[in-house]
């Protein structure tokens, strides 16, 4: 048995050649390792410890990381993929994954793991990842099942990039949002409609409060966040669109009542980051240098990890890219957020979703968390916020400092 | 002990969307397996097996896969150390030298025999950073790449070509382990190349960042000593990805006119004789077995320079046949959709020994996890393969 395996991974510390700061890459294996979505808390022990995704041995699982140490503990014992598609409860840590149609409680202090809930056909768990989520108070976890999608004759294939992907979007499934009760096991459908249904977000301080997302290509999506009150069944837009925006990336603020975004203005085909109040109170958005995604704990700070670390379009063209770790300042209550600064280079090629750095500020506000393949494998990264005043401003005709 | 440890991967075979041709994915596992370079001879067994990289167990090494089976056998037991292109194989004996620290190893491929060849003494070391140790074609000479590497010597901060160590160029006897040094001289050499065919042939480069390189390929005798420059540059053109045709007297290469900023492939004699270029839509590395039909490994799979805006990109391993004088255009044999980021997800595709078949590696997602794997792909008839469009590139879709 995997779980409970123990790993020692050789912390390497570096200065960042553009900011200075002292970097610590956290994993070291050869194979991918790689962070929690930002949407997904990752921490426990209060910071000291983080659940992460690893390929060792052969096989995709879920570990816990001291930071003091580098020292690994394996949590699961899967034996193929695992890809986004489990929670962590922070009011309890207990965390909750997917094993075949089976999903499991381990408890991380104990390691102790029991079977919560059956999933029947022909509504099942298709791990398209972030389809799962626990409550606030640790009562409930949210789940996304997925009748089987009808066979698509009209499918275009040979678009050249994945032949075998197209997105769910065009043959949606009939999904099932569930709500488990995690002591009795007990499942009540909260919604069920023939989309694609992802991003299931949940409040981390209000229990009755989750978003869940239309996903599919941006362009195509009329209407992307949906807020739902788990305990009413209320339902309601989040962030309206109007035709006018595209949105992506939505997370709840510490506060857990307030969700940042990012947004394009499909006319102006700008990039924006912005906050909202889970009732369309408080709407602020700035237009800033392109992240592919953002992410905020209250808003006074904004992370951004920029730009792809190339590539030739045409030989001897130069493409500005700028694959850094990016920091925003907010310019003052209720206002946007400032020019980007640098705060560490990141070099990821983007290339699959276990190379995204996809970083987050940490739960005390202190460092940013990301991931990145610059070394062939993807492996977590830990960088010290500091002064940001000090960090060296993002030149956008360079795409350097 | 690892070496001898079998493996068996999972071949998997898909359609390609855009040739229609069946590729099978050889290679199967949560780590990174790669072939070698193009100018380093891989395969063996008359075509039946091949030697690659694999990053397994978390340790980087050298394995052999039997094409009928899936089947691999690891050669190597490198720990804490990276199986990066140190390593070549001789076909003509059928052993296989690699660098383990200082000390250079000889491995009997089929028996699994191994024996300490040769140990480089202080202050020298081998240059490991890739295709710097290759085999003469007879196997009685190895050439190899060794250093006297300053302190605070850091070729991942400052291109070696700024601050470059003593190097020397030594042949080192396989039976007897003598070494002589055929060349000593403060530069950074790279890409060792011995003539497949003529036991006294080899090419080294200068090698250098883009703007600065003066006269890429350099011929040497490796039995006078005599060295010459091929395919003089003149400051117009810079020379990239050299490599011997299989008569072992021809070489391949990529090349661009500095002015113009095009790419070209070419072919010349090692005597500079029977000199062809001709300008091609970009690939990143060509090869060529005889010059008749050239591989190229295209462009790498994204990006989005800018939100909304579309890049053309030809991720693709491309076929272009000769046609008149020059190259007709360029066919689509597979999608590849490499990222390129770093040697290990390169394609490097070449034309097996055969000419059959083309072998390739890229780090495409759909089937294997983000990771390394390395396919194979029958040539067959030219005329079923689409052509490339370069206004419109290959579409890439993605959310």
């Amino acid at each position: 048995m995997g779980v409970g395996k123990e790993f020692r991974d050789k912390q390497v510390r570096y200065p960042d050649r553009f900011s200075g700061r002292e970097i610590t890459r956290l994993t070291d294996w050869l194979g991918h390792s790689w962070q929690f979505y930002f949407t997904h808390p990752c921490w426990i022990d209060g910071g000291r410890s983080f659940l992460f995704h690893s390929e060792r041995d052969n096989a995709g699982n879920y570990f816990r990381y001291e930071l003091a140490t580098g020292d690994i503990v394996q949590l699961t014992d899967n034996r193929g993929e695992v890809f986004f598609n489990s929670c962590l409860s922070p009011a309890t840590e207990c965390f909750y994954h997917w094993n075949g149609n089976t999903l499991h409680e381990l408890d991380l202090n104990t390691l102790a793991e029991r079977p919560v809930f059956e999933a029947e056909p022909p509504f099942l768990p298709r791990g398209h990842g972030s389809q799962i989520s626990a409550t606030a108070d640790g009562r409930h976890v949210v789940t996304i099942l997925e009748g089987p999608p009808n066979v698509d004759e009209s499918v275009e294939q040979g678009t050249g990039y994945d032949p075998g992907f197209r997105s769910p979007f065009f043959n949606p499934p009939l999904s099932r949002l569930l709500r488990i009760d995690v002591a009795t096991g007990e499942s009540h459908v909260l919604r069920e409609k023939r989309r694609y249904i992802t991003h299931l977000n949940t409040s981390p301080t209000r229990p009755d409060l989750m978003t869940y997302c239309h996903e599919g290509p941006w362009h195509l999506i009329e209407e992307r966040i949906h807020g739902l009150n788990v305990e009413t069944g209320e339902e309601w837009n989040i962030r309206p669109q109007h035709g006018e925006y595209s949105v992506i990336a939505e997370h709840w603020f510490a506060d857990g009542e307030t969700i940042g975004f990012r947004s394009h203005n499909r006319a102006a085909n700008d990039t924006r980051f912005g906050c909202i109040r889970y009732d369309n109170s408080g709407h602020v958005e700035t237009v800033l240098p392109y992240s592919r995604h953002f992410h905020s704990l209250d808003g006074s700070l904004v992370v951004g990890d920029g730009m792809p670390v190339y590539l030739l379009p045409g030989m001897l063209n130069t493409t500005v890219t700028w694959p850094f770790i990016l920091l925003h300042e907010r310019e003052g209550p209720g206002r946007g957020w400032g020019p980007a600064r640098v705060l560490a280079y990141h070099g990821s090629s983007f290339s699959g979703q276990r190379c995204h750095p996809h970083p987050h500020i940490t739960p005390d506000g202190q460092h940013v968390l990301f991931t990145t393949n610059m070394s062939d494998y993807s492996n977590i990264y830990l960088a010290p916020i500091g002064d940001v005043g000090d960090l060296p401003l993002l030149d956008l005709e360079t795409g350097g400092i | 002990m690892g070496i001898g440890k079998q493996f068996r991967d999972e071949q998997v075979r898909y359609e390609d969307p855009l040739s229609g041709r069946e590729i099978t994915c050889l290679t199967n596992w949560l780590g990174h397996s790669w072939q070698f370079y193009f100018t380093h001879p891989c395969w063996m067994d008359d075509g039946r097996s091949f030697l690659f990289h694999s990053e397994r167990d978390n340790a980087s090494n050298y394995f052999r896969y039997e094409l009928a089976s899936g089947d691999i056998v690891q050669l190597t037991d490198l720990q804490g150390e990276e199986a990066f292109f140190k390593g070549c194989l001789c076909p003509a004996t059928g052993c296989f030298y690699y660098w383990s620290g200082v000390e250079l190893h000889e491995l009997q491929v089929d028996s699994l025999r191994q024996r300490l060849v040769y140990e480089v003494e202080p202050p020298f070391q081998p240059d490991q950073m890739g295709t710097k140790l290759n085999v003469s074609a007879d196997g009685r000479y190895l050439v190899a790449v060794l250093l006297d590497v300053p302190e605070g010597f850091d070729p991942l901060k400052l291109h070696p070509y700024y601050t470059p160590p003593l190097t020397r160029l030594a042949r080192i006897d396989v039976a007897s382990g003598a070494m002589e040094v055929l060349l000593e001289e403060r530069r950074f050499l790279g890409h060792v190349n011995t003539s497949p065919a003529r036991a006294d042939l080899l090419t080294y480069t200068h090698e250098g960042p883009i703007s600065e390189d003066d006269q890429r390929i350099h011929g040497l005798n490796l039995l006078t000593g005599e060295t010459w420059v091929i395919r003089p540059q003149r400051g117009d053109y810079r020379l990239v990805a050299e490599h011997w045709f299989a008569d072992g007297e021809t070489l391949g290469f990529r090349c661009h006119k500095r002015s113009a900023g095009d790419t070209r492939f070419g072919s010349i004699r090692f005597d500079n004789t029977e000199h062809v270029e001709t300008v091609l839509p970009y690939s990143r590395h060509f090869h060529s077995l005889d010059g008749s039909l050239v591989v190229g490994d295209g462009t790498p799979s994204l990006q989005m320079e800018k939100l909304g805006s579309r890049i053309v990109t030809w991720p693709c391993i491309l076929l272009y046949p000769r046609a008149g004088a020059g190259r007709g255009q360029p066919r689509i044999l597979a999608y590849h959709g490499s990222s390129f980021n770093g040697q290990r997800s390169h394609p490097h595709a070449h034309i097996t020994p055969d000419g059959q078949q083309v072998l390739f590696t890229t780090n495409r997602r759909s089937y294997m996890s983000e990771y390394s794997n390395i396919h194979i792909v029958r040539i067959g008839d030219l005329q079923e393969l689409p052509t490339l469009d370069v206004e419109k590139g290959v579409s890439v879709r993605g959310i």
